[in-house]
Parts: structure tokens; C-alpha cells; sequence
């Protein structure tokens, strides 16, 4: 019996690191907590998946930390855009590549990226602002911090009616697994830098949009529009 | 044409010759001045002249064989009273007269018309392609109602500038009378539950208009409706339209006395009713998985308004948080469930508990709503079962299953169509393969039809009727799977959008359908149903009133079927089963040859006028006017049809004159010889 099926879980992609896939569980399973102690939703624990082996007909959302080592993939890229196609979320993030704390190379981390997007559908992108859904569909939010802030969110330009409107990817590097990780003694291991707490607040808040954005879609977006609609039932 | 020639009675040189000799000769004489010599010459000249034969041809004339075109109308409209019998009796009697006459030839042509084109009589005439110059007139034996006249004489009746006839013999006593209704506007389609207008009018031809007419307005099963309306005035007309799909309305103009045919007094209608956007209310539990599937099928419809309302922060898990901080707007939920929600189409719970959300007094609400003729579709997962359960609401008293708290089922299994199911619209012919489902549960006791079976054979799609509305309950919270590909996937969005158009009631969903069309001049009926048999057989009532009993014979999975020739007669065809009424619609086929049906000269006559030919009334008298050869003068006259007789050359004839006959020549040379012999004595006496 897949548990995933009876109960809402997150996955996480298995990235072959010890510390990264445990960063993953922690952090999706920190959030997982955060989400349910503070929404409707009702979360599981995370599951680490291996596209193309495992099913994941049952996760809303996908968290894939992307290493230097990553290689090209089809049977993973078929199986991801599967997933996408079916409705699902794949995020893909390059952990803090790019901001001021990163000692990793960044074309390094281009080519990796590259070669783990290599064969996937991905939509015209652009840069999340505020305005888009997942920046109000629980927490209202004016930026998406993980541990480290300031980098840019990348989702699929809006305009896909037939999958209401709803990004399939995300692409990021806010690191954001390690600023939802809580340990098994329910301490944050990680340090959010330079915020701190407040940073790693905004961070949860972001996660929980993005979780109930994976199971609620565009459901903020249309709320502003019942009014208007129950106003033009009125005639 | 005349021409002079010549016939020689010995070789032409011979008597070239002779000439310049004799001229020679007579020369000399005359200048040594010969007394006598001149009528000497001119004697011996006329001699010659006579040898050489000059003769004056003259061509041969002789009456023209005459071909006469008979058009005998066969088109619908002739059918009318005794047209067609009058016509036919008619054109035997000018082909029996004509082959009495020598050089006239009758040829005779019917036209059939119709098809939408009407009665195309001069079309023929075209066709007809007889050589001019025997080509002598032709004879219309019609009703006079002919939709190809041209506005000026075809040039085939001008001959060498004379004109040539064209006789009109008109089917019918004299200038007839028709009532006709005719639709001006009605539109295709129309918004169900709102009226459709259109516009008719009913002209009186043939009678001044303004005369008060009685409309008779005829829709499906529902008490025919009398209109007042005055001919010669348009009317307009409400036809409130109850459902989607399509509604055929009669209408019936009460007959002129006198009239031709009440044929064209009726039109018949087809309006299509369309829903406006349909209105879904969507009300979601926990956010879960289902959501995004419902979503992703609702707001993907542009004929659907979605609201959506779900709680993404229960009352109990307020950490505290500012406001400002937060996203969430309290939703109008006394706007939507109890002021508005009438106005919806569809309600959809999608594993909805209460626990303290909605006061009990709004889950009353929906059910009032499903009493009164609304849908409410529910999807069931464990919180069924649990604190807060919608079984422990109002709403429990319209639920078709009853799910005990120990009836959660933790089970890989794939949803099976039940008997029901394989026969019902919804769920009839779903796509398959369909991928497995992991919890389903089990109820204690249901009712209503169970179309999907989940583990142990239990109900899993339940569908039922309450009062004027409908429920259908899905004992699963596992549908979703099928729209994430779980195991290959399978027809969610199919299965839900059958469902949906089930609870609003779209007649093509219908368990117990009857259906009937008309196709190549057979009834088609098709009869949907929830049960194995039918206990009678269909009634069917033709146009004319005549009721017919149909068997249904079955074809499989709740479809039975029959076929009936309707002989093309026209109007509506009525069709009841159990309770059930379908109705379908002959229309006219001809809508140009019934738009008018009078028999008239006013289209032919001036034609016939121009061509100097005649136009008469064929009435009932057992007698067809004359058929006469006409040299000169008048083309017709009472009694008679004249055809002109024209003449041309015999060819390689002619008739010859001598110019200079032997008595002429034998006379002329012995008067010139006596006169030379008497000029010779002349001078000896002197």
C-alpha cells in the first residue's frame, strides 16, 4: 500500500548525498510540521523519490536540491515530465549558488543545472513577484528567503488555463531545505544568514504558500473574483 | 434566289460561232448598206438567242415540318387537388390531336421540380434544345406557380423576327387563394429557463389581408397555446424553453376558407437550448489532493463560474499571527448559502467535515436546495467517518448511503462498472483502462443506483433522486489518482463531467431517454433504459393523427431501437414510451414550391401575352382547346392555339420559265424575214 496515496506527503529527489538528503527530509519535514500546526492542511512525513524508479503519481510537489554532480538523466527527465504534466510541482533548487555566502562556482553550478533540466518541458519563465499567487495564497509575502535571500524565483509565465493556471516548475537557489530543517530533537540545525529568525520565518511562510499552492492552485487568485461573481448572480 | 440560265440546245461554241459569223456578216451588210439587212441580222439573232435556251430559275417553297414543346408541370404543387389529373388529361388529348396533323410534330416534356429549386418549367424549354426553324411555339400545361419566368420572352420564341407562341394552360378553374405562415425570425438558440421570441406572419394570398387568423402554437407534450393575429401583420411569439437540447415547436395558421391547401399553414421550429454559464459551487475540506483535480476541470470550462470556497485556516490553529500578515478574506458564506444559493447549478462537497465551520443551518440549506431541484455531487474519505461527518447534518437525510465509523477501507483495488453501470449514460462506455484506487468505504446501507462498485463488491458511485433534485455520492477520496496517472490513470474527467451534466439534468444523461429523428424517410427512435425490459412497445403518432405501435427491439446495455418509414408525409412525429415523449420533425422540403400554392396566370400570362400566344384556364371541362396550323395572322383565338407555319426552299429544286419559248423565236424570225424581204421589194420597185 502506498502511504502517499492515503495520506498528503511532499517528496524530495534523492541526490545520493547523505547530508543533502538529509537536509531534504529534514527541511520538508520541518515544514510539513509548520504547515500543519498553522493551516488546514494535513501533512505526512516527506518521502526521498528516485524518478523513473519510484511513483510519484502522489505528490504535489517535488523538492529537487541540485548538485555539481548531477548528470543528463532521460529516464528521469521522462518520468519528471510525467509528473509535471499530470499536475505535479518539481522545484528545483541550486542552494544558495549565486548569493554572497556561496564558495561554489557558479558556472559549476549553471552547467549542473543544465544538465538536470536537460530533457524536461520547461515553460517560458518569469521572476516571482509579488503579485503572483504564491506570494498570498496563505501568508501575504514580498520575498522568498531560504537560508540565504535576495536570489530570484523563477516560475512558468501565467496563461496555462488548462492546469488552472498553476506553475509546473519552480527554479530557485534560496536553499530553502535547509532553513525548514528541524532535527530530530526539534532544533533548527542550520543557520539563516543574515536574517535569522525573522529570515527563517518569512522562510516557512513562503513554504507554506508553496505548499498550499501545490494543493490549492489558483484558489487565492479566484477568491478576489467571488463578490464580483455573486454580485452578477444577483441580476 | 431568282436567277436567269441558260440551256442550249447545241454546243455553245457552235453557237458562239454562228453569232460571230452572223454579226460579221451583218456588219458589212449594214455599212454597204444592204436594204433589209438590219431585220435580217436581228432575225438570225433571235434564232440563235432561241438555240442558246435562256431560262429564269426560280426556287421552290414548301410548309416547315413544326416541332411544339408540351411542358407538362409534375412538381409538388401539382399534386394539390386534381392538378396533376387535369394536367395529365390534358396533355393527352394535345398529343392525340397532334398526331392527327400532318408536319407537326408534339414533343412533350414533365418536370418533376422540387428539391428546394421549385418549378423550373423554362429551365426545360432550355434543355428541350429544338432546331430552330421548326422549332413553332410551345404549350405550358402548369398551375401557373413557376419560379424560373424570366422578366422578357426567351430569345427562342423570336424566329427570323416573327414570334413564336407560348401557350399557357392553366391547371384550376380560375385565380386561387392560399393562406401561408411564414417564420420571419427564430433563433437557433436559446438561454434554458428564459423565453425564446420569433416572429411570424400570416399572408392570405389572393384575398385582401387584415383578416384575424387564429395561431395554434404546439411544444412538445405541453397544451397547444391559441394565438389571435391578423394577416398581412407580423406576431411575435414567447417559447419558454425548459431544457438543454433541442425543442421543436408547431405552428398552425387556421385555414382560409376556400384555400388551396393548409399545407403551407403550418411551420415548425427548432430551437436549441443552451445553458448559460453554469454556476458550481465547490466546497472543499482540508486542502487535498482532489482540489487541484477539480480545479484543473472547472476553471479549465469557460462556460463555468467556479466558486470555490475552502478553509485553509480552521479557527483552532490561530498561532497568533497579525492579520496583515496573513492573506485570508473571510469568505461571504451567508451570501453564498443561504441568499444565493438557489442560484446555482451544481454543489460540489469534496470531503467536506464541519467541524465548526458552517452553521447547520446552511447544510439545511443545501438540502433544501436538492429538494427543490438542484444537484449536489459529494466526494466521501475518511472524514465521513469521522467528528464534524456531513452524516451528522441536515444533510444526512438526502444521502443515498449510510458509511459507519469503522468503514474506512485501506485496499489497492480498481472501481468495477456495476450491471447499472454498464448500462447508464454517466458511466456507459467510460474510457478503459482505469488505474487502481487505495481507500475506499464501505457503507452499511444504501439506495439509489450504485454505478461503480469499489472492494467487496460495495457501492463506490452512487446516484439517487431526492424529491425534484439529485445526489450522487463517490465513496472514495481517490478519484484524483486517476487524473495524476497513478497506474496509467484513468477517465476523471470524463467520469466527473458526466456526472456533473447528470445532476443539472442534460437530457442526453438520462438513464431513461427517448430519442427519435428522422432520417432518409425513416423514424429513427432510440430508447434508453435503466431496466433489462420494456414492458410495452412505443405509441407513435404521424402527423395526420393515425397512432401506430412500435416494438422496441433491445440492443444491449439498456438500448432498445426500432425504425419506421414515414412515407415522407410531413409534420410532427410524435413518439411515447412510458411516460416518456420524443418528438421529431418531417420538414418540408420544399419550402419554395409551398411558400405559394395558388394556381395562377399572373406569372405566365404576360409571357404568354407577349408571344401572342394564349392563356387559358383548363377549368374542369373535358375539352383542351384546338391545335391549328397558322399561315398568317392571329396565333390563337377562342377555342384554339395556332402554331405559325413558316416556309422555306426546296432544296436543289427550282422551277424554271423560258424567256424565249420557240413559238417566240419561230414567230419573231418570220416577221423580221418578212419584213427584210419586204424592204428588198421595196427598193426593186423603185
Amino acid at each position: 500500500m502506498p502511504g502517499a496515496a492515503l495520506e498528503t506527503r511532499l517528496g524530495y529527489i534523492l541526490s545520493g548525498h547523505d547530508d543533502i538528503d538529509q537536509a531534504s527530509r529534514e527541511g520538508l519535514q520541518g515544514l510539513s510540521n509548520y504547515a500543519s500546526d498553522r493551516s488546514s492542511a494535513m501533512m505526512g512525513h516527506p518521502d526521498g523519490v528516485t524518478p523513473g524508479k519510484d511513483d510519484l503519481a502522489f505528490y504535489p510537489l517535488l523538492y529537487w536540491p541540485i548538485t555539481d554532480d548531477v548528470q543528463e538523466d532521460p529516464k528521469r527527465s521522462a518520468a519528471l515530465n510525467s509528473f509535471m504534466a499530470h499536475g505535479g510541482i518539481l522545484m528545483l533548487d541550486t542552494q544558495g549558488v549565486g548569493s554572497e555566502l556561496s564558495t561554489q562556482d557558479d558556472r559549476q553550478t549553471r552547467s549542473a543545472l543544465k544538465r538536470a533540466t536537460s530533457g524536461l518541458v520547461v515553460p517560458p519563465l518569469s521572476k516571482l513577484d509579488d503579485h503572483h499567487v504564491l506570494a498570498h495564497s496563505f501568508y501575504l509575502l514580498h520575498d522568498f528567503p531560504g537560508r540565504v535571500q535576495g536570489l530570484p524565483v523563477w516560475v512558468a509565465r501565467s496563461g496555462d488555463d488548462s492546469n488552472d493556471d498553476v506553475s509546473p516548475i519552480i527554479i530557485g537557489a534560496g536553499d530553502w531545505a535547509h532553513a525548514w530543517a528541524v532535527d530530530a530533537q526539534g532544533n533548527a540545525p542550520y543557520a539563516v544568514i543574515p536574517g535569522g529568525d525573522e529570515q527563517r520565518t518569512q522562510a516557512y511562510r513562503f513554504g507554506v504558500n508553496l505548499l498550499l499552492y501545490a494543493l490549492t492552485g489558483n484558489y487565492k487568485a479566484d477568491q478576489m473574483r467571488v463578490p464580483e461573481l455573486l454580485k452578477r448572480m444577483a441580476q | 434566289m431568282n436567277h436567269l440560265t441558260f440551256m442550249p440546245l447545241i454546243p455553245v461554241w457552235t453557237i458562239a460561232a454562228a453569232a460571230g459569223i452572223v454579226t460579221l456578216i451583218g456588219a458589212y451588210a449594214l455599212l454597204r448598206r444592204v436594204p433589209g439587212s438590219l431585220a435580217r441580222l436581228l432575225a438570225l439573232l433571235l434564232v440563235l438567242l432561241w438555240l442558246s435556251g435562256p431560262r429564269l430559275s426560280q426556287p421552290v417553297f414548301e410548309p416547315a415540318p413544326q416541332d411544339v414543346l408540351l411542358v407538362v408541370d409534375h412538381s409538388p404543387s401539382m399534386a394539390l387537388r386534381n392538378r396533376l389529373d387535369s394536367a395529365e388529361k390534358a396533355a393527352a388529348r394535345l398529343q392525340e390531336e397532334a398526331r392527327s396533323i400532318p408536319g407537326l410534330t408534339l414533343h412533350t416534356v414533365t418536370v418533376q421540380g422540387g428539391n428546394g429549386h421549385g418549378t423550373r418549367l423554362f429551365d426545360a424549354i432550355d434543355q428541350a434544345d429544338l432546331p430552330p426553324g421548326r422549332f413553332s411555339g410551345t404549350v405550358l400545361v402548369t398551375d401557373g406557380m413557376v419560379h424560373d419566368a424570366p422578366a422578357n420572352l426567351p430569345s427562342l420564341f423570336t424566329h427570323e423576327k416573327n414570334t413564336l407562341p407560348l401557350h399557357v394552360l392553366l391547371t384550376g378553374k380560375g385565380e386561387e387563394t392560399d393562406r401561408r405562415l411564414r417564420v420571419l425570425q427564430a433563433p437557433p438558440y436559446a438561454l434554458v429557463g428564459k423565453e425564446a421570441v420569433m416572429r411570424v406572419i400570416v399572408d392570405d394570398l389572393g384575398v385582401p389581408s387584415g383578416q384575424p387568423v387564429t395561431l395554434t402554437l404546439r411544444q412538445g407534450d405541453e397544451k397547444p397555446r391559441q394565438i389571435p393575429a391578423i394577416s398581412g401583420q407580423a406576431v411575435d411569439l414567447s417559447v419558454p424553453i425548459h431544457r438543454p437540447g433541442e425543442t421543436l415547436v408547431t405552428l398552425t395558421a387556421a385555414p382560409l376558407s376556400g384555400e388551396v391547401s393548409p399545407r403551407n399553414n403550418t411551420a415548425i421550429v427548432r430551437i436549441n437550448g443552451v445553458r448559460d454559464r453554469l454556476k458550481v459551487l465547490l466546497v472543499s475540506g482540508t486542502p487535498n489532493q482532489g482540489e487541484r483535480i477539480w480545479r484543473r476541470l472547472l476553471k479549465a470550462d469557460p462556460s463555468v463560474d467556479l466558486v470555490h470556497f475552502t478553509i485553509l485556516r480552521p479557527p483552532d490553529k490561530d498561532d497568533g499571527t497579525p492579520l496583515s500578515d496573513l492573506a485570508l478574506i473571510p469568505f461571504p458564506i451567508k451570501e453564498l448559502f443561504q441568499d444565493k444559493i438557489k442560484q446555482f447549478d451544481l454543489i460540489i462537497l469534496d470531503g467536506f467535515h464541519n467541524a465548526g465551520i458552517l452553521p447547520q443551518d446552511y447544510l439545511a440549506n443545501i438540502a433544501d436546495y436538492v429538494r427543490e431541484g438542484g444537484g449536489l455531487l459529494l466526494t466521501a474519505g475518511p472524514e465521513f467517518t469521522q467528528d464534524g461527518t456531513l452524516q451528522d447534518t441536515p444533510l444526512a437525510d438526502i444521502l443515498p448511503a449510510h458509511v459507519p465509523s469503522n468503514g474506512v477501507v485501506n485496499e489497492r483495488f480498481v472501481p468495477a462498472l456495476t450491471q447499472a453501470g454498464r448500462r447508464h449514460p454517466v458511466t456507459a462506455d467510460l474510457p478503459q483502462p482505469w488505474g487502481p484506487w487505495y481507500r475506499a468505504l464501505a457503507s452499511d446501507s444504501s439506495h439509489g443506483t450504485p454505478l461503480l462498485a469499489g472492494p467487496g463488491n460495495q457501492p463506490l458511485l452512487v446516484l439517487d433522486t431526492v424529491n425534484k433534485g439529485r445526489v450522487a455520492l463517490l465513496l472514495s477520496d481517490q478519484l484524483w489518482l486517476w487524473s495524476r496517472g497513478e497506474g496509467g490513470g484513468g477517465p476523471q474527467a470524463e467520469l466527473l463531467k458526466r456526472l456533473s451534466h447528470w445532476l443539472m439534468k442534460e437530457p442526453d444523461l438520462e438513464e431513461n431517454q427517448l430519442r427519435a429523428s428522422i432520417n432518409d424517410n425513416t423514424l429513427h427512435i432510440e430508447r434508453h433504459s435503466d431496466s433489462e425490459r420494456l414492458a410495452t412497445p412505443a405509441l407513435l403518432t404521424t402527423p395526420d393523427g393515425r397512432m401506430i405501435s412500435v416494438p422496441l427491439k433491445p440492443s444491449g446495455n439498456g438500448l432498445f431501437t426500432a425504425n419506421a418509414p414515414t412515407n415522407g408525409a410531413e409534420g410532427l412525429w410524435v413518439v411515447r414510451q412510458d411516460g416518456l415523449t420524443a418528438v421529431a420533425a418531417q420538414t418540408t422540403r420544399n419550402a419554395l414550391e409551398d411558400a405559394d400554392l395558388r394556381a395562377t396566370a399572373t406569372i405566365l400570362s404576360p409571357l404568354s401575352a407577349k408571344s401572342e400566344g394564349a392563356t387559358s384556364w383548363l377549368g374542369s371541362d373535358t375539352s383542351t382547346p384546338q391545335i391549328r396550323q397558322v399561315s398568317s395572322g392571329s396565333l390563337s383565338g377562342s377555342g384554339w392555339i395556332g402554331f405559325p407555319r413558316q416556309l422555306v426552299p426546296v432544296a436543289s429544286s427550282s422551277r424554271l420559265t423560258a424567256l424565249c419559248p420557240s413559238w417566240l423565236a419561230l414567230g419573231g424570225t418570220l416577221v423580221l424575214l418578212f419584213l427584210s424581204w419586204w424592204r428588198e421589194g421595196q427598193l426593186r420597185r423603185r
